[in-house]
């Protein structure tokens, strides 16, 4: 990490070098509370996230799962103001950086946030990057949005970044364009960007979805990197249970813009406490298992835009399809175990999962944080 | 470990993200606009076009059917009675010559609404085949027809009339097919584009494997598919060529005198002190000109939005 | 790159010469030159062999092939021949109309321009909001305007009733200021130059809503730009070029304009001068306008690709 330019961070006293950071535990470094946001559209208002909390410890990485519509991106986007409102607007909720409030905070607040604090890396490379402006300087503008320095040091500062993230000859490749970079360095690029301020949190929004399955990996092992070389908190959007388990150390299912599950990888890999968790890892494909026993979850993601009173999961649950207290009333995110939380009635009518699953998810998950030899299990097997 | 949840599930992405490609509304189907703004917007522009269309067929019925009604005299030259003020005999005031300006504004709007929209027709039908050519064949069909387009669409139209027609003359057919031949452009393209997206549909690909011919494919696929936008061409077109036949004449080379259009009735306010003193002789046909290619533009853009909502 | 300038340069080329063949068509066309040496009404004897002597020393009786060569060849060395009306040398008429018209454009479009990008952009980021609706609506309004009413009405308020601004000429005859001078270009080039923005504004607009909503904008709000930065900093760099290739393809049309406010403020440049030679259907002036105002649109669709050649990275590389 440079000097030049990374002295003058101003925020995030209590961040940690290391990626382990167990003392941060007690004092979270992102607290989310009740967030409620809306999307007002033609067909009615869009209920996108629906009282969402959670909290993040410094260095800590959270995956955040879920299928499309279920408010996961739109959870992470709207946490520093990055939707656009109108038609987005959060109605309700608290999001607390290092403990200072951000809903309702002033414009400039936030922007010394975003990019400072915060890195984000989006979801597609291939639009997410200005077309006609050079590679190192656009990741030069992030630096120098939130530091006073000269284009030539936002350059230099620019070209070490893209070495970090391993683009190599990165004196040449910052001088290119977008266009002439591949997805995946274009990846890598947004990535630079992203730790350019040497953030405390780190959003990554679904970043591989984009890419080749061969890059994936390659990517996903510079996040990590980058993740612990920063020792930044992580929240990881994906709809890739796989990914989680290679990098997460809690995770959190979203669903119809709530929270079903939230605690350990392992926890909620081994022994998941709500159905819909149950299913998500029932439809995973496995190498260790006939593909003719995937079981798809039957029904639709739920209609956000009808807010229901009861569990947005019920109409397609196999717990709760015919339960009346499933369809009125609203289960709350209550503690199953120690860390781990369900917002199911009947969390242990949760079926669980073959152990051939188990045993895959949890070497996965259990080799995730420490080696990066996820990575080239990762490759072999896609 | 690759584990997509998305493709095994089985209602995956329910839509694409509307309009403003957020990511962060990805799933949701929905559009990005409030539906207050939205509402507001609908109801502006369709009054708007409503409040037109209404101006129009004021217009319209007002230039064809007020001379079966008033005693209108376009062409009778009164020299002892000049440039006479608005009065209960000459509503408007008498021209130059001391014809009625009311019946020659009447009388003027035949003739530039004709034009306009005879023009508009002629032109349309002209790019609607140009257009159909260059996309059904492709090839250097297409390549020379869209050549000579790129030339034709940046080519002043006006200064190319006046040039033609002043050397070689004019009158209004001249004039309705010098106006087609430097304006049959936009519809030329349009018509392309549709048929060129159209070629890759699966029902059109279809009909060709069961060996339909090219004509019919033409009239039965691709030209109904065009229409929609084709007639928001046109509309929008009547209200471009009326302009340039009002400027056409403005200038004294389009409808010529003793015939009235809106257009050479303004050449009068080429002298100052028409302007400074005789505000009926020019501002009663600036203001139809303006009016009625306003309402038009507005009709053709309520059209384009009620026909395609996907535009703009 | 340059293999592809190289192309367009001969394709420009082409196209000239088909429009120099069409021009030479309708000088043709036009009437026998020899024949209006002599009126109709004083024929004699003498006169067939006259004018075909007469028609020998122009080289109208050579093959028409050779003819146009010939002709193709004056008007290389600029003899575009003389004015029926005046007998002046053509290029010596068009030549002292040029400058005034180039003012009067050039100016009209630098305020177009700068009306276009301003309000344009704030319709755009005002989208679907009242100020979007007040300066679409204006800017129909002025579209739907024919450019010589509008002159008409700024004359009869600005000369006749408030008396602030001279109403024709570029300046007063005897007065040799700069303020006169300036005081003339107010009217018609504000006139022109509103007239001209109207459309460019839509297209202004309705590039940025699009650029506005493209997914490095949110890189660029997650980086911590402000608003106002990431428009001038991102989304006018990128509509920059689509812009500019608008504007370049639209100065040709431009002249059309120029044509009526000319004629409206009795502004001596190319525009009036092309009414008051083809009120006199004077074909040799007309044609070396026609050729004139072919190169200038072959110019400036040449110089459009060559901007977007030079302002968009992702083509340079072709």
């Amino acid at each position: 990490m440079t000097r030049s330019t990374g002295s003058g961070r101003d925020a995030a006293p209590q961040r940690t070098s290391a990626p382990a950071a167990a003392d941060g535990a007690d004092r979270p470094l992102l607290v989310v509370d009740d967030l409620h946001v809306q999307f007002r559209t033609e067909a009615g208002t869009a209920y996108a996230v629906d009282g969402v909390s959670f909290t993040v410890a410094p260095g800590e990485v959270l995956g955040v799962v879920g299928e499309s519509g279920s408010g996961k991106s739109v959870t992470s986007m709207s946490l520093f103001g990055l939707i656009d409102t109108p038609p987005g607007k959060i109605t309700k909720g608290s999001v607390k950086l290092n403990g200072r409030e951000l809903i309702g905070a002033k414009e400039r607040v936030l922007r010394k946030v975003r990019g400072g604090e915060v890195g984000v890396v989006f979801q597609d490379p291939m639009t997410a990057l200005d077309p006609v402006i050079k590679v190192g300087r656009q990741i030069g503008e992030a630096v120098r949005v939130h530091h006073k320095v000269s284009r030539a040091q936002a350059m230099q500062r620019a070209v070490e970044l893209l070495q970090q993230v391993g683009v190599p000859q990165p004196e040449v490749r910052a001088n290119q364009y977008p266009h002439e970079f591949s997805g995946g360095m274009r990846q890598r690029a947004m990535i630079a960007m992203a730790i350019a301020n040497n953030p405390v949190l780190l959003i990554a929004d679904e970043p591989t979805t984009a890419l080749d399955v061969t890059i994936q990996a390659q990517v996903l092992d510079i996040i990590r990197k980058a993740q612990q070389e920063t020792g930044a908190a992580t929240l990881f959007i994906t709809h890739d249970l796989g990914v989680i388990a290679e990098l997460a150390e809690r995770v959190m299912v979203m669903y119809g813009g709530r929270v079903m599950e939230t605690g350990s990888v392992k926890e909620i890999f081994t022994r998941p406490r709500h159905p819909y968790t149950a299913g998500l890892l029932a439809s995973l494909p496995s190498l260790t298992r006939d593909e003719a026993e995937l079981t798809p979850i039957p029904g639709s993601p739920p209609n956000v835009l009808s807010q229901n009173p009861g569990c947005p999961f019920q109409p397609r649950c196999s717990v709760g399809r015919d339960r009346d207290i499933c369809r009125a009333q609203r289960p709350p995110l209550a503690e199953v175990g120690p860390g781990h939380f369900s917002a199911c009635h009947f969390p242990d009518e949760t079926p669980q999962p073959r152990a051939c699953v188990l045993e895959e998810a949890a070497v996965g998950a259990a080799a995730a944080p420490e080696t990066g030899g996820a990575a080239t299990d990762l490759k072999e097997h896609s | 470990m690759t584990l997509p949840v998305d493709t095994t599930l089985p209602a995956a992405e329910p839509g694409p993200t509307a309009d403003g490609g957020s990511n962060a509304l990805e799933g949701l189907s929905v559009k990005r606009r409030s539906p207050a703004g939205l509402a507001w917007r609908r109801f502006l522009r369709n009054r708007l076009a409503a409040v037109a269309l209404v101006v129009m067929a004021i217009l319209v019925l007002g230039v064809i059917f007020l001379p079966m009604f008033m005693n209108l005299d376009p062409y009778t030259v009164d020299p002892l009675n000049i440039r006479a003020k608005p009065s209960a005999e000459h509503l408007l005031g008498t021209d130059n010559v001391g014809r009625d300006v009311f019946a020659r504004l009447v009388y003027g709007g035949r003739v530039s609404l004709g034009v306009g929209i005879s023009a508009a027709v002629v032109t349309t039908v002209l790019g609607s085949i140009i257009g159909a050519l260059a996309g059904t064949f492709g090839g250097w069909v297409d390549s020379v027809l869209m050549r000579m387009a790129d030339v034709f669409m940046s080519f002043p139209s006006i200064v190319a009339m006046i040039i033609v027609i002043g050397i070689f003359g004019g009158n209004v057919i001249v004039l309705i097919g010098l106006l087609a031949l430097f304006n049959w452009i936009s519809t030329a393209r349009v018509v392309r584009a549709v048929i060129l997206s159209l070629r890759e549909r699966e029902y059109v690909q279809a009909s060709r494997a069961f060996g339909a011919k090219p004509g019919w494919l033409i009239t039965r696929h691709l030209l109904p598919a065009a229409l929609s936008q084709v007639v928001v061409i046109l509309t929008l077109e009547v209200a471009g060529l009326t302009l340039s036949e009002a400027a056409l004449s403005f200038l004294g080379f389009g409808i010529q005198p003793p015939t009235a259009s809106w257009g050479n009735m303004l050449q009068a306010a080429q002298q100052y002190t028409v302007i400074s003193s005789m505000p009926w002789l020019w501002l009663p046909p600036g203001l139809c000109i303006a009016i009625t290619v306003l309402s038009i533009n507005f009709i053709g853009d309520g059209l384009r939005d009620a026909l395609d909502p996907r535009q703009r | 790159m340059g293999a592809y300038i190289l192309r367009r340069l001969g394709s420009s080329v082409v196209v000239f010469f088909i429009i120099t063949i069409i021009i030479f068509t309708m000088l043709r066309l036009a009437g026998d030159p020899v024949a209006m040496l002599v009126p109709p009404d004083q024929y004699n004897t003498g006169t067939a062999e006259f004018l075909a002597q007469k028609r020998h020393e122009l080289g109208l009786d050579r093959a028409i092939p050779i003819q146009y060569l010939a002709w193709l060849g004056d008007v290389f060395r600029g003899d575009l021949g003389n004015s029926i009306k005046n007998g002046r040398p053509v290029s010596e008429i068009i030549g002292e109309r040029v400058g005034p018209t180039v003012e009067l454009i050039g100016l009209a479009l630098i305020l177009a321009i700068l009306i276009a990008l301003i309000f344009g952009t704030w319709a755009a980021v005002r989208k679907n909001r009242t100020a979007d609706y007040v300066i679409t609506f204006i800017s129909m309004l002025a579209i739907s305007t024919p450019g010589f009413f509008a002159g008409i009405l700024a004359i009869y308020v600005f000369s006749v009733k408030l008396g602030w601004l001279p109403s024709a000429g570029m300046s007063t005859t005897g007065v040799h200021s700069t303020v006169d001078q300036l005081k003339h270009l107010v009217l018609p080039v504000t006139v022109l130059g509103l007239s001209l923005s109207a459309g460019l504004l839509r297209f202004v607009r309705g590039t940025m809503i699009s650029e506005l909503t493209a997914d490095y904008i949110r890189t660029a709000t997650a980086k911590g730009l402000s608003k106002r930065s990431t428009i001038v900093k991102h989304v006018l760099r990128n509509a920059l070029v689509p812009i500019l290739t608008y504007v370049m393809l639209q100065i040709p049309l431009m002249v059309a304009g120029a044509v009526l406010i000319e004629q409206i403020f009795a502004w001596p440049g190319m525009g009036s001068m092309i009414v008051d030679y083809a009120a006199n259907s004077d074909y040799p002036v007309l044609i070396a306008v026609g050729m004139l105002t072919a190169i200038v649109v072959l110019a400036a669709n040449f110089l459009a690709d060559l901007l977007y050649t030079v302002l968009d990275p992702r083509v340079s590389l072709r």
